[in-house]
Parts: structure tokens; C-alpha cells; sequence
């Protein structure tokens, strides 16, 4: 094979062209030069000029849902099963700025003031939609390498704990906790040590303590080979004081979210609901991830206690995914089955589609996802639950069926 | 209501069971994109390639390691050719989008610190070239050669090269300011080749018509390269996403680094083959 020759400077080819040197691909280790020399101006890079389009940079999504819903737990106005069918969407915008090791991120959503979900209803003979501020953050690099990193953030933020996305027991994925929060990790190749913490400030009461929260998270992360990693941690969380005081409830409804409810304040002749225990609950979580036959594979789990409830006190869930919905004409499909009694959690964080939210429950969820281009995915969700578990004689069946077009850029 | 539950488990099965279903790619077409060290190998490869089998088509773009490992993350590529192995954060968002990055290395190099022929200096130890990036040493006097300002010309950060060079000799220290980016291998030979005060440093094949140095007294050659006595060598890399169906051409293709053919190749294009 015919060694091939690294291009000559336009200089050079001139030169060689009109017989001063040799021809074209022989060594110019001769050749001299008028100096200083010019730098050939399609070679050195221009000086970049810093416009603020360089370090801010936009993102959102928009979805469109149609919902199906069977709750027995109520009944339409003929007294038969409730069903209701609708459609929402969600939409979000945000604003992310990076200097150097600092970025501050903005982000508005549809859904009011609902901490758990960001879906407006449509069917409300044409109302404007309400955008509300779902994240403003600070969040700075401490240490940042390709191994190790340690971050502080600030504000309202997305979930810095790791957890599962829209399958996770505890944490619904629209959630966007206010507080202060840390997140670290160092390892190598083979073992990765994963640690995070956060202070919450859940609500400011005026006469009485304030309900705060502060959570740990640690795991470990090995990576057997390329087509095998196994991530097992564990984490802590301590609320403060929420046992005797009245529940947190956006939509002033006086709905304890599944959890233990006695009496609390009284409000204009009516009494409202406190939680019954305290919450410190501790989970513990692992998380299988394979490739087989390059489909990407994934198995996790969870499960947590409440040792301050008297009762009720666990949860647990376990579930597969095959293949990832992310890159053009990708599929992902899953399976998840979760239980989560009454006190386990604070109820008003979990995930809002299981079992219509809260705690108190369980069920079966299937889904399935397709990403059609870069930019569009569509799914399907099924929930096949059960309601009011911890009394059996007050048990319902809650089916739910989502059909969702997303537009993410 | 148990109608209603038969159908929505059905359908939603069945999209459960379509999406085990991988979308079949076009074996008779092969994209490359990535590393420009690593371009003349994989253009030599594909043109060795396609001669043999003219029913394949084989694209080769060469927009720096960094757009390689991107194409492989994005799957916008079958070949990511680089110069550098795949970064931890690059792994984990190739397997967060649901593809295994799989390295296959293809041939050794070594990065050549060159210098223009007129230069007296022939040999530098890797803490004064790292002084000269950092902008300690800003005069070819201070090394023993003429009194003439130093032009370090480097590559630019999206380069397997650039971070190669910024892991060995940097030792992560940041390379000075007044240091000029170029996009490319053959660019840093050809500001070298006409400025007399330049440094560069390019894959061992892209030393013609400029002064290689010795680095801590060792010349970059195929043998001190292969020995790692030579102090900035690497391996070529090029990744797929997945491990290739072995008789597939994307599988032959990797697998020519290992052929009689593909060693002479990558000999041909100046680099190191495997042994």
C-alpha cells in the first residue's frame, strides 16, 4: 500500500509545483522560510468572543396525555363505578447559566401549585393555563474530575438523591425539593462510591417549629464489566416535626395523603387532620443494570420501614426494564410491583399516578415507550392497583391508562 | 371494568413485547466520525475495505474524539474513532441512552513534540514542555536554542490528542492562555512547518517536514512507542456501540487491526500496529 502523505502547507505546494523543491510528497526538512511567518489564517483559530448565548442554555419539554381512570373508591352521579377520561398537558421551560464552576437554573411548569405533578386539565371552556416557578437553583462544583465530584445546590431544585425516575417508592419525579443539598461521588473504574445529603425546609410555621427534614444517601456502585453494573445504598431521613400538626395539603382539602390522620387545629368550626406518627424512614435500594445481547436490561428494588409509625410502617417495590426509549427509533418497555402501607412515607410526595397518589397501596404498573425522532416519544401506561389496603374490608380497585406524546428540545 | 382491564393489559403488553424488538440497522453501511489521529487509519481501512467488498458503503468524518464518543452516546455513528479512551461521564450517558460503548483498540501512537527545522533544540524533558505550555519558559533561549519568542500551538480541548497530552505532560495544569488552538493534526504541522519560534505536538504520523524532539531523551518511534519507553504514548481506540455480530462488516472492519493486511496499514499510515 502506498504510504499516504500528510497535506503540504500552501507554501510548500507552490514551491514544489514550480520546481524549487522536490515533488509533492517528499520531506521539506529542507525547506526555509521567509520569517516571521504569518500564521495561515484558516489554520489558528480565531479568539472566541464570549456572547451570552455561550454559557446560558434553554430547555423544555411539552406533553400531551390522555388519561383513562376506573376508581371504584367512588361512584359518578348515577351511583355506579367512576370512570373519568381527560386530557392534560405539561409543559416546561427552563434557563440554565454556567460560569465556570457555577450554574443557576430557572424553570417554569404548567400544574399550579400541585408539588407532584405538572398537568393542567384541559376542558375548562378555554382558560388560560397557569405557569408557576418550579426551579431556581444554585449549584456549585466543588471538586469536579471524571472520578470524583462534589456539588453544593441551593434553592428549589430537582431531586438530588438518586432514584428512579418515574418508578421510584418514595419520590414522585416531578417533585422539585427547597433546601440546601450536597451530592458527591469518588471511585475508579471498577467501584464508585455514591453519597449525598440534603437539608429541606418543608414549612414555614409561624408559632410553631418549623417541619424541616434532613436526608443521607450513600451507595456503591460496581462495575463487574462493560455489560454489568450493580449499584446497592441505603438512606436516612429524619423529618421534623410532623406528628400532632396538621397536615400539608396544596389544595387546602384537608387530605392527609394515606397517612395516619388525628385530630388537629380547629379552623372556622372545622377540625383538620395532623399526622398520627412521626417519619424517619430508612431505605434500602439496589439496582441491577446489564446489557444482553446489547439490549440494555435493568432489575431494582426497594424497600423501607418507618420505625417511628406503629403500623403500617413498610413499603417495598421490585421491577425490570428492557431496552432505553432515548436515542431515534428506540423502545423501552418495563414492569414494576409496589406496596406501600400507610405510615411508610410521607404520603404527599409519592409518585401521584400510582394508586391516585399518596401512600395506602398497591399495584401493578406496565408501560411502554417508543422514541420516534430525536426530539418525540410516545408512550403507555398502565396501573392496575388497589387502594385503602390497610383495611381489607375498605379495599378498591384503581386501574389508570395513560396514553403520552412528549416533545422534548 | 374487567373488559376494560383485559384490553389496557393487552395493549400495553404489546407494546411491552414490541419493544424487545431491536430495530434493525443497515449492515452494508458503516459511519465513522471522531478522532483526526485515528482518520488516516480509518480511511485507509475503509478504502482496503470497500475495495474487497464494493457492496459496502463506508463514510469516515473526523471531527475530533470527543464527536466520536458523541456519535457513539447518540448513535449517530457505528465507528467511534479515538484517540483517547471513552471518559467515565461519557460511558455512563452512552449507557443512560441505552447503548454499551465497546472498545476495541486498533494501533499504538506516540504524540511527536515537533518544532520547526530550523530549531537547534533537539531534545526536551516532559516538565519543560509542560513550563512552555504553561507559559514559564516564553523563549527558545532558555532552553540552549536562539533568542526567539516560543509559539505553542496546541490542539484544540475537543481533541482525543489535546487531552492525551493535557493527562501526560500537563498533568491537568492548565495550558497558558496565550497558547494557539488549532482543529487539527495536519494544522499544527503546517503552523509549525512556517512559523521558526512554534512547538507543536501531532500523532507520529504527522511529523513530516517538521523537527521531531526527543522527550526525556527518547525518540518517538514505533519500537520506543510499543516499549512505552517513549513517555507520551496511547493506544487508538475505535468504539462501537455494542459488541458488532461477528461476520457482519462492521465486525470484519474492527477486526482488520488484527489481519496481516490491517497491520501493514497501519504501518503504511505511520502509526504502530498491535502485536
Amino acid at each position: 500500500m502506498r504510504r499516504k502523505q500528510p497535506a503540504m502547507s500552501p507554501l510548500a505546494a507552490v514551491l514544489a509545483a514550480i520546481g524549487l523543491t522536490a515533488a509533492a510528497g517528499a520531506q521539506t526538512n529542507e525547506l526555509k522560510l521567509p520569517e516571521p511567518a504569518a500564521a495561515p489564517a484558516a489554520v489558528v483559530a480565531a479568539p472566541k468572543t464570549q456572547s451570552w448565548t455561550d454559557y446560558v442554555k434553554f430547555k423544555g419539554d411539552v406533553r400531551l396525555r390522555l388519561e383513562t381512570i376506573n376508581d371504584d373508591s367512588r361512584k359518578n352521579s348515577a351511583g355506579e363505578h367512576y370512570t373519568r377520561d381527560r386530557m392534560r398537558i405539561r409543559a416546561r421551560l427552563g434557563a440554565e447559566a454556567q460560569a465556570d464552576d457555577l450554574k443557576a437554573g430557572l424553570r417554569i411548569s404548567t400544574g399550579g401549585a400541585d408539588p407532584v405533578s405538572g398537568n393542567a386539565t384541559l376542558g375548562d371552556g378555554f382558560q388560560k393555563k397557569e405557569f408557576r416557578l418550579d426551579q431556581a437553583y444554585l449549584d456549585y462544583a466543588l471538586l469536579k474530575n471524571d472520578l470524583y465530584g462534589l456539588n453544593l445546590i441551593g434553592g428549589k431544585m430537582s431531586n438530588p438523591l438518586i432514584n428512579y425516575g418515574n418508578d421510584d417508592l418514595v419520590w414522585d419525579s416531578d417533585l422539585t425539593p427547597e433546601g440546601l443539598a450536597a451530592r458527591g461521588k469518588c471511585g475508579n473504574d471498577w467501584l464508585t462510591f455514591l453519597a449525598n445529603a440534603e437539608g429541606l425546609y418543608i414549612k414555614d410555621r409561624n408559632s410553631q417549629p418549623n417541619a424541616a427534614a434532613w436526608i443521607g444517601q450513600g451507595a456503591l456502585k460496581f462495575a463487574f464489566m462493560p455489560e454489568i453494573s450493580l449499584t446497592v445504598g441505603g438512606s436516612y431521613s429524619a423529618y421534623q416535626n410532623f406528628k400532632g400538626y396538621d397536615v400539608i395539603d396544596w389544595q387546602d382539602q384537608n387530605n392527609s395523603y394515606g397517612n395516619s390522620a388525628i385530630a388537629g387545629t380547629v379552623t372556622d368550626g372545622v377540625t383538620n387532620k395532623a399526622w398520627a406518627c412521626e417519619f424517619t424512614p430508612i431505605m434500602g435500594f439496589g439496582n441491577l443494570d446489564m446489557f444482553v445481547w446489547n439490549i440494555p436490561v435493568k432489575i431494582f428494588g426497594q424497600a423501607l420501614t418507618n420505625p417511628k409509625a406503629d403500623d403500617y410502617k413498610n413499603g417495598y417495590m421490585g421491577g425490570i426494564a428492557l431496552g432505553k426509549a432515548k436515542n431515534p427509533k428506540t423502545f423501552e418497555c418495563g414492569y414494576s410491583y409496589a406496596k406501600l402501607e400507610k405510615d411508610a412515607t410521607l404520603g404527599m410526595w409519592t409518585d401521584s399516578d400510582r394508586w391516585g397518589g399518596g401512600t395506602d397501596g398497591k399495584g401493578s404498573r406496565f408501560y411502554g415507550k417508543y422514541q420516534i425522532n430525536k426530539y418525540l416519544q410516545v408512550a403507555a401506561t398502565f396501573f392496575m392497583d388497589t387502594k385503602r389496603i390497610s383495611d381489607p374490608a375498605k379495599e378498591t380497585d384503581y386501574n389508570r391508562l395513560q396514553i403520552d406524546l412528549q416533545a422534548t428540545f | 371494568m374487567k373488559k376494560t382491564r383485559k384490553i389496557t393489559a393487552t395493549l400495553t403488553m404489546a407494546i411491552m413485547i414490541a419493544g424487545g424488538t431491536a430495530v434493525a440497522k443497515d449492515a452494508h453501511k458503516i459511519v465513522i466520525d471522531g478522532s483526526t489521529t485515528v482518520g488516516p487509519i480509518a480511511k485507509a481501512f475503509a478504502e482496503y475495505y470497500m475495495a474487497k467488498h464494493p457492496e459496502v458503503n463506508i463514510t469516515v468524518s473526523e471531527s475530533g474524539s470527543g464527536n466520536g464518543a458523541k456519535g457513539i452516546i447518540n448513535e449517530a455513528c457505528d465507528i467511534g474513532a479515538m484517540s483517547r479512551p471513552m471518559k467515565s461521564s461519557e460511558i455512563e450517558a452512552a449507557k443512560g441512552a441505552g447503548v454499551l460503548p465497546v472498545e476495541h483498540i486498533v494501533a499504538m501512537d506516540g504524540i511527536a513534540v515537533v518544532v520547526h527545522n530550523s530549531n537547534p533544540v533537539a531534545d526536551l524533558s516532559v516538565a519543560q514542555i509542560k513550563d512552555i505550555y504553561t507559559g514559564k519558559i516564553a523563549n527558545w533561549k532558555e532552553l540552549g536554542g536562539p533568542d526567539l519568542p516560543i509559539v505553542a500551538i496546541s490542539r484544540d480541548t475537543n481533541s482525543g490528542t489535546y487531552e492525551t497530552f493535557e493527562s501526560l505532560v500537563m498533568k491537568r495544569e492548565k495550558i497558558a492562555g496565550k497558547t494557539e488552538y488549532v482543529g487539527s493534526n495536519g494544522a499544527i504541522r503546517q503552523r509549525v512547518l512556517s512559523t521558526p519560534g512554534a512547538i507543536g505536538y501531532v500523532g507520529l504520523a504527522f511529523r513530516e517536514g517538521v523537527k521531531p524532539v526527543k522527550v526525556n531523551g527518547m525518540e518517538a518511534t514505533p519500537e520506543t512507542v510499543v516499549a512505552k519507553t517513549y513517555p507520551i504514548a496511547r493506544p487508538l481506540y475505535m468504539y462501537t456501540a455494542g459488541r458488532p455480530r461477528p461476520e457482519t462488516p462492521l465486525s470484519e472492519f474492527i477486526d482488520l487491526a488484527n489481519t496481516p493486511d490491517g497491520k501493514k496499514i497501519i504501518e503504511d499510515t505511520g502509526f504502530v500496529p498491535l502485536k
